[in-house]
């Protein structure tokens, strides 16, 4: 049981900083992230595992996290304000959308036009699948740092990066993954991701109370060597060094560019660890 | 009508029997705090000045954890008091998160006061609190419905704590120039403070 502290100060949230809580957002993102470029690729498989391991391991996470798995059915109820309910609905929905374009996909491919309307239309609620949670962060008005507006870009731009560096690291296992535009679209994604991460961290800086402290804790307090390292050094810096090899005329391995890609994935994780736990409340006075 | 409570800063003495009081009233397990009286250290040696801060859910006018709730188990009822339905409540702490004062807490198993062996009066009271759900100040309703004031009123030594409706106790909070904590968010509480 837990235990208050009663000095009037910051305080960290402990509530959604479980591992649980943080593995199942992070997966979120990656898995989403890895269908679209698995569709845009056209490599099925990929867009098959992300596709399963998307609605079975985040769904199971989220259960196990809530503890009963039967109350997991309450918050289809109320479809309002709630990102929560509006994340649910949206699982269902992409469950039911992707099953409906894999049967075609595999079933009856001849059938081009309704492949393609499905394959759309699972990708963009796979988009927000990807950034629903950032949504429920913004809400959580008692943790400053989560309230940016910022964040659905920044959690987006890590399901890009991450979900197509998953895909650069199965390509070590599955030859029909193409690396060719998948780097070009990974190293934008990473570009767009280390400009969101900065803008967000720049506010956080420049402000007040309990996102002033947040971002305290990320550059300097106890988050500072995880975020530092993984959030941007795998992320960020290793991605961006790597895709600077090609412009500058030298080829690189596919084993690399599956390095990098587990490297991203890594980074996805550290990001979205390190930006829960250092979620921070204000003092109230 | 609309409940609020005025506290009084200058009258609490931070003696914390409220909290003890909320405690024996509610039957909350260890560790958690409808009400509790939270300390600051203001200044430097030899000019320091300790503050008492009371603090309980601030059953706001805009509530930001009735929003975020998926399930529709945190509601504001007529008289302005936000309440959770334990039995509606999923537990994914949307609304701990979303609450500005930290006045939620969420149920996690443990022990009891005295061990693993719940005493009778924990094995009744707990089981308004189920594991796995959020708990937040009510402001006593069940004593308001018998007509009794909440606990921590009734216990405060210092007479601090004011409940009433709001409409017959604005005069006083106008008068002494009332305040709510972290009025910049929005949220309106029904809690107010005197300096």
């Amino acid at each position: 049981m837990r235990t208050f502290d009663l000095s009037i100060d910051y305080s960290q949230q402990r509530d959604w900083s479980s591992a649980i809580m943080c593995t199942e957002m992070a997966f979120g993102t990656v898995a989403a992230g890895m269908f679209v470029f698995s569709i845009m690729t056209g490599f099925s498989l990929g867009a098959l595992i992300a596709f399963v391991s998307l609605l079975v391991v985040k769904g199971l996470l989220l259960m196990v996290d809530l503890g009963k798995p039967g109350r997991f059915l309450k918050v289809f109820k109320k479809l309002g304000n709630s990102w929560i309910s509006k994340g649910a609905w949206g699982m269902l929905l992409f469950g039911v959308i992707g099953a409906c374009y894999f049967a075609a996909l595999y079933l009856c491919p001849e059938l081009t036009v309704l492949v393609r309307a499905l394959g759309i239309a699972s990708c963009l609620l796979a988009v927000f699948m990807a950034v629903y949670d950032s949504f429920t962060m913004i809400d959580s008005r008692g943790v400053a740092l989560w309230g940016d507006s910022g964040l659905p870009v920044l959690f987006g731009a890590s399901a890009a990066a991450s979900g197509s560096g998953a895909l650069m690291a199965l390509s070590a296992l599955f030859p029909d993954v193409q690396l060719e535009p998948l780097c070009s679209w990974n190293g934008v994604a990473v570009l767009v991701l280390a400009l969101a991460l900065f803008s967000v961290l720049r506010c956080a800086k420049k402000a007040r109370g309990g996102r002033m402290e947040s971002a305290q804790l990320l550059s300097k307090g106890s988050l500072a060597a995880a975020f530092k390292l993984g959030a941007v050094g795998l992320g960020i810096v290793v991605p961006l060094a790597v895709c600077l090899v090609p412009a500058l005329g030298f080829s690189l391995p596919a084993l690399a560019w599956a390095v990098v890609g587990a490297c991203e994935v890594i980074g996805a994780f550290a990001l979205r660890f390190t930006f829960m736990k250092a979620g921070s409340y204000s003092p109230v006075m | 009508m609309t409940y609020c409570m005025v506290i009084d800063m200058k009258r609490c003495v931070g003696c914390g029997a409220c909290a003890t009081m909320c405690k024996q009233e509610n039957g909350t397990r260890p560790g958690v705090f409808r009400s509790k009286v939270m300390k600051k250290e203001i200044g430097k040696y030899p000019n320091v000045k300790r503050v008492n801060l009371p603090m309980l859910c601030m059953h706001c006018e805009n509530p930001p954890c009735v929003d975020v709730c998926p399930t529709g188990a945190t509601s504001k009822d007529k008289d302005g008091i936000v309440t959770v339905d334990p039995s509606e409540c999923v537990g994914c702490r949307a609304c701990v998160t979303a609450c500005p004062y930290e006045a939620r807490t969420f149920m996690e198993d443990g022990d009891g006061y005295f061990g693993k062996q719940l005493c009778p009066f924990e094995k009744v009271k707990y089981a308004e609190h189920p594991v796995g759900t959020v708990d937040k100040c009510t402001f006593c309703k069940p004593r308001l419905e018998k007509g009794l004031e909440p606990a921590c009123v009734q216990t405060c030594v210092a007479d601090a704590r004011i409940f009433g409706r709001e409409e017959d106790l604005m005069g006083m909070i106008q008068r002494r120039r009332g305040y709510t904590l972290r009025s910049e968010l929005g949220t309106a509480p029904h809690v107010y403070y005197l300096p």
